[in-house]
């Protein structure tokens, strides 16, 4: 077999081994071109003589039973072969020409299905992080590259889709020494280009969001009692006094206490017994003169107290509502005697109770709160730069990134923040893993933004098939020096015109300046490493690589919220947003009470020893109403009040994250500075 | 010349989850308030009370029925002087009006036979008006 000879083979869909039968013409191949580029599937154009039948009429191309899967082989010299399989596409052109020119495109027919299996397997962290694509985006297999530097690749030969990296192949390296004679490359076809500047930096901000989700019970009992003000006379341990407030109207077990609060239990009594009781005596005495006279002296009292008066009550002093006596007189033959007497005194006494109220009450929360952590992070690329002032470089800025709700679970029945009550997600492992993924995103972009040099060169026939996207290609050539990069296109074509055959290559060369980043292992925050493990605490100044091109600083949880950890035992103090605030304690009460309601007299009717003899009963029953209203009245003027705020259950937060990162290190493709 | 005009991955916004709600980051202070008031009170009245009183009853005689008796003198040795002597009212009963109205009273025995004592006349009455 010469080298440089095509063959052209129709097949059918099941041939999918090359073998030595598909060495053959079927067509009289008068020229053609064979080229693939980077995340296309290879394409044949072939210029053929119009296919006619034995008896010399024109075959239809595209008729019934018409085969339309071909094999063609181009014999590169050596025994080697450049290969290609592929379907008939669309309507040959010049169709009605003596050359007709037909089109194949190595594309399997199973493309879709091939991406989706492939795209499952490539959805692994850090590359990809569901959490941070819409649920119903995640099936989209061009999204599962998002994270990787990589590209689709369709093999021309078999149809097998995989995904090729855009820097390092993953098939080898095919070299050009320029020294060996198989290592040249022809003088002409050789070009570089500068695509664009290499992107410089990536700025990119992502939000994590999560419904911080608890409940529970917290004691309020003892804080509302301590800081409850005592009524320096009423001192009577650890009770609430009041003149008005009182164990009825102590809150109730599901009375609400705030943003997300409501009364869990509750328990109120009065310490004091303030019902009034009365105490009635009396008697008579009879007494039987030896002169027949009789004298019968009675009398009887009625004295009411309150069983438990209250320390700190406030006493009225009696109104005599009543104070009357009464003598009769009799006459007999002896003359006029006195024959009777009464006397009947009644006064009101009051006493305006204080209340103590031994209380408890349990204060119960059901948290809901939205928490976001702002993510941000600058990955700056360690390139070489080709324009005079780095800072001129390109930067893209990624925003817009945001995840699903973290307490919320996933298609894998796990919820991503683990324990909704957590206050941070960044710093959890899985954040971590979600850090990654943001700088998989970022480097990503780098790296591709850095395959800034483009070199094509027409390698000798002999190598073409050797040459697939899979691979790397280096080369010397004393124009342009050494070149690594990824082979990018290739171009295999012959000139039916001259009977030339044209081989181009063009590989992209990233031109970072290589190197490598270290871990570090920073300072513990709790104990030595060697004591828990590097994963039990936290650290300061600690550099964890996500390869060996970048590194990052794993953040340490600084929630900017409200202080409350939903995962620890809650005290009062914690939920404490407002401290209490009590307006008009008992102290209070009982000096505003004594100003207001007595003046000298009761709504301006005046007391005094003389009033009830000036002015008599009637006005002293009005007095008596007199003093209770004003007492009322006065009391309406300074009702207790207690105020307290605890810390929202629905509030939202949001706490910012600068994530520390190094540089990101790029191969160097080609040094563009030693040029 | 290709034939796929989309093979590269292209990430469009539309990917990523819906935005959150827009943040109310700070907690409004006057809103949550909890509240402990109520309740009420008043003047609670402890009466005393006192009485006394007395009566007193007279009665009045009206009249009375007596005898009337003459003691005479014993000497020393034991004779009777009848030249000296004391004249008594001995009260055989007697009639009070209390308060002027019930009429109450009451019967005496007569005076025990003495040999120094002679009962001069009895039934007398006597009337007080």
């Amino acid at each position: 077999m010469p080298a440089g000879e095509p063959y052209f083979a129709w097949i059918d869909a099941s041939e999918t081994a090359f073998g030595p039968e598909h060495l053959r013409w079927d067509e009289s191949v008068f020229s053609f071109t064979c080229e693939q580029s980077e995340g296309d599937p290879a394409s044949l154009t072939v210029v053929v003589r119009r296919p006619r039948n034995v008896s010399g009429d024109p075959i239809g191309l595209l008729g019934p039973g018409r085969k339309i899967w071909a094999w063609f082989a181009l014999d590169c010299g050596g025994g080697a072969l450049f290969k290609f399989r592929g379907r008939l596409v669309g309507v040959p052109t010049s169709i009605f020409e003596e050359l007709v020119t037909l089109e194949f495109i190595a594309r399997p027919f199973d493309v879709v299905a091939q991406k989706q299996a492939l795209a499952e397997s490539l959805k692994v962290l850090p590359f990809y992080d569901e959490l941070v694509i819409d649920p119903e985006q995640r099936n989209d297999p061009e999204v599962v590259l998002e994270g990787y530097s990589k590209i689709w690749h369709y093999d021309r030969e078999t149809h097998v889709l995989t995904v090729s990296d855009e820097i390092v192949g993953e098939d080898g390296l095919v070299e050009f020494d320029g020294a060996s004679e198989a290592g040249k490359v022809l003088y002409d076809g050789l070009g570089l280009t500068l695509t664009s500047g290499p992107l410089a930096r990536v700025d990119l901000s992502a939000e994590f969001s999560w419904t911080q989700q608890a409940y529970g019970t917290v004691d309020l009992t003892d804080y509302l009692k301590n800081n409850w003000p005592e009524n320096i006379e009423a001192t009577q341990g650890e009770t609430f006094t009041s003149f008005t407030l009182d164990a009825g109207s102590w809150p109730k077990p599901g009375a609400g206490l705030g943003d997300g609060w409501t009364v869990s239990e509750a328990t109120a009594w009065n310490m004091f017994d303030t019902e009034v009781s009365t105490v009635t005596e009396g008697g008579t005495l009879n007494v039987d003169w030896w002169d027949g006279e009789t004298v019968s002296i009675s009398s009887s009292s009625s004295a009411s107290s309150m069983r438990m008066q209250p320390p700190g009550s406030i006493q009225f002093q009696p109104i005599v509502t009543a104070d009357d006596s009464q003598v009769t007189y009799a006459t007999d033959e002896l003359g006029t005697y006195p024959a009777s007497a009464s006397y009947n005194f009644t006064s009101v006494a009051g006493v305006l109770p204080c209340h103590h109220v031994q209380a408890t009450l349990l204060a119960g929360y059901t948290a809901e709160r939205p928490c976001t952590e702002q993510v941000t992070i600058s990955l700056v690329a360690d390139v070489q730069h080709i324009l005079t002032d780095p800072e001129d470089g390109e930067a893209l800025r990624l925003d817009g990134i945001k995840s699903v709700n973290l307490s919320e679970a996933g298609s894998d029945g796990v919820i991503p923040i683990g324990d909704p009550r957590r206050r941070s997600y960044i710093a959890t492992a899985r954040g971590n893993q979600s850090i990654e993924h943001l700088i998989s995103l970022a480097r990503t972009h780098l790296l591709k933004r850095s395959r800034v040099v483009e070199i094509s060169f027409a390698p000798k026939l002999e190598r073409m098939a050797e040459i697939t996207l899979r691979k790397n290609a280096f080369i010397i050539e004393p124009r342009i020096g050494e070149a690594t990069g990824k082979i990018i296109s290739y171009t295999l074509a012959l000139d039916g015109a001259d009977g030339r055959i044209n081989c181009e290559v063009k590989i992209g060369c990233a031109i970072g300046r290589a190197g490598s980043q270290i871990a570090t292992g920073g300072d513990p925050t709790y104990a030595e490493e060697a004591y828990t493990g590097a994963d039990y605490q936290q650290f300061t100044g600690r550099i964890v690589l996500f390869d060996s091109s970048v590194g990052y600083a794993p953040p340490n949880a600084n929630p900017d919220d409200d202080g409350i950890n939903f995962m620890s035992v809650i005290a009062a103090e914690d939920v404490i947003d407002q401290p209490l605030v009590v307006e008009n304690t008992a102290a209070f009460q009982w000096g505003f009470i004594q100003l207001h309601a007595y003046t000298g007299g009761f709504n301006g009717m005046i007391t005094g020893p003389a009033y009830f003899l000036t002015y008599g009963a009637d006005y002293a029953q009005q007095l008596l109403q007199a003093r209770n209203q004003a007492a009322t009245d006065a009391l309406k003027l300074c009702e207790t009040k207690a105020t307290f705020k605890l810390k929202s259950m629905t509030r939202e937060f949001a706490t910012p994250y600068d994530i520390q990162v190094t540089d990101v290190k790029i191969p160097t493709g080609y040094d563009l500075e030693a040029v | 010349m290709g034939f796929e005009t989309v093979v590269r991955p292209v990430v469009f916004p539309n990917i990523r989850p819906a935005a959150p709600r827009a943040l109310r980051i700070e907690d409004a202070p006057d809103k949550g308030i909890a509240v402990i008031n109520g309740g009420s009170n008043s003047v609670v009245d402890l009466p005393f009370s006192f009485s006394s009183n007395w009566s007193k009853h007279r009665m009045v005689e009206v009249k009375r029925v007596y005898d009337k008796v003459r003691v005479y003198y014993v000497l020393p040795d034991g004779t009777m002087d009848k030249s000296r002597y004391w004249e008594f009212e001995v009260l055989r009963s007697i009639q009070y009006l209390e308060n002027g109205t019930t009429a109450i009273g009451a019967r005496f025995a007569p005076f025990q036979d003495l040999a120094n004592v002679e009962v001069i006349d009895t039934g007398l009455t006597r009337y007080n008006r």
